[in-house]
């Protein structure tokens, strides 16, 4: 009966996938412009640290939305920023195009709550989103909150696409989404269309053994401005 | 380029371990710097910390030159490390001419708070009210739950009751008024439930007030305990 139920789930989430992509693809939809670094782990180990908001891994490939022809990843090389200077790398390394689980390849941030905040250079419409924190270790990050604006200080007009953090302890409201492992596919956020020119990132440190803040790459997909 | 030269400016200075003498090649070039120099010097100030750096930054905020000013404002709510920029936050979350000034102001003001976990708790909850008291808006209030929820006084728990008055709060309110009601156990120290009258008049404007019907039932099962 569990089992049943367990490949129920994703055959249903697949399927309305399927269907949007389907329907986007009569539009002249393609598939998510990016290429998925090589993974580093298999599965959760057993005794990985969880809670029960820890959503389990889908046990197979996410399956790939659809987007707009002509949709690219705006992020790649673009300027990004942070609630501080960062503990160990530089903070271009979030949007150098290297995704891979490999030394030298992710930013350090101190510890708490920080953010990083990418400046797409213009106001475009918003697809998706995908980060990876740090896919060396099945790691959760906690309190991860993505955010759209085009107010660089994030004070006016901001839409909150994912939030994670179940107690209010980001002090941006309670979150709703849940909390899951990195992996190599990174963390796929639904944009929803918004139209920003700024995204950013928040966390609150992982289950990782330090409790630094780590970003490996962010891309942001959307229709360039003309 | 700039940002390069800046963390290898903050480097040198804070290996010197000398805050005073770190920040003062940075304070001499201050007055003479251009706009968007004085801008990267607010920054690299912030990282090395410090009263003179604290006073430069400070008059900053008041800065006629909007790039200067912000990156003032900016640098001391995101980036200063330790409590003793709270009044300059504090002043202008209050009196800043702009918005966005005063909002990023209170955020950095109750982030330093925040962060302050050796503060006695009666002291943290005079901030947070002074936070609560300058906030314009349900975001920044529920910035000053999410702190108030580290302060295990019968105030705390009146503070968060006030914001059940403002609906958009209501939720986040109520959270923060359960989470006190509990124990909590953090970083191996265990934490008492916050009791007393305050809590069972919160718990009953939660039944009062709050919409919805999980989180009046989770206030009745409180009261009963």
């Amino acid at each position: 009966m569990v089992s049943n139920t367990r490949k129920f789930v994703p055959a249903v989430v697949l399927t309305a996938l399927s269907l949007s992509g389907l329907a986007l693809a009569q539009e002249g939809g393609i598939p998510l412009p990016t290429v998925l670094p090589k993974a580093v782990f298999i599965g959760t180990p057993a005794n990985a640290p969880a809670s029960p908001n820890v959503e389990k891994p889908l046990g197979h490939p996410r399956p790939v939305p659809n987007v707009p022809k002509g949709t690219v990843n705006l992020a790649l090389h673009k300027k990004v920023t942070a609630s501080k200077a960062p503990y160990e790398g530089s903070l271009d390394l979030i949007t150098d195009g290297d995704k891979d689980a490999k030394q030298g390849s992710a930013v350090e941030l101190y510890p708490k709550l920080q953010w990083v905040q990418v400046d797409l250079g213009a106001a475009s419409e918003l697809y998706y989103i995908l980060v990876w924190h740090f896919h060396e270790q099945p790691v959760v990050f906690r309190d991860v909150i993505v955010q759209v604006s085009n107010d660089p200080n994030f004070v006016e007009g901001v839409t909150t696409l994912y939030n994670n953090d179940t107690d209010n302890s980001a002090g941006m409201g309670i979150g709703k989404d849940r909390e899951y492992f990195e992996t190599s596919e990174g963390r796929l956020i639904p944009a929803n269309k918004t139209k920003a020119r700024y995204v950013r990132f928040y966390s609150r440190g992982s289950t990782y053994t330090d409790p630094l803040n780590r970003y490996t790459e962010v891309e942001v997909f959307g229709m360039p401005t003309k | 380029m700039r940002d390069s030269a800046q963390s290898a400016i903050v480097a040198i200075a804070q290996r010197t371990g000398d805050r005073s003498r770190a920040a003062s090649p940075l304070l001499a070039a201050f007055s003479s710097a251009s706009s968007s120099g004085k801008a990267a010097l607010v920054a690299a100030l912030t990282e090395v910390g410090g009263n003179q750096a604290l006073e430069v930054i400070a008059q900053a905020t008041t800065a006629s030159d909007e790039v200067v000013r912000s990156a003032a404002i900016t640098s001391l709510a995101n980036a200063w490390a330790d409590t003793s920029a709270l009044p300059v936050l504090l002043q202008v979350a209050k009196g800043a001419k702009g918005k966005s000034d005063r909002v990023v102001a209170l955020r950095g003001f109750l982030r330093l708070v925040q962060s302050d976990e050796r503060a006695a708790a009666e002291l943290r909850l005079t901030r947070v009210t002074e936070a609560m008291a300058a906030a314009e808006r349900p975001e920044e209030k529920r910035q000053a739950l999410s702190v108030l929820r580290e302060v295990r006084l019968p105030g705390a728990v009146a503070l968060a009751a006030k914001a059940l008055d403002t609906p958009e709060l209501a939720t986040d309110a109520a959270d923060t008024i359960f989470y006190l009601a509990a124990p909590q156990k953090k970083d191996q120290t265990n934490f008492p439930a916050v009791q007393g009258p305050e809590l069972q008049a919160a718990l009953e404007k939660v039944i009062r007030t709050v919409q919805d019907e999980g989180i009046r039932a989770m206030a009745r099962k409180l009261q009963q305990r």
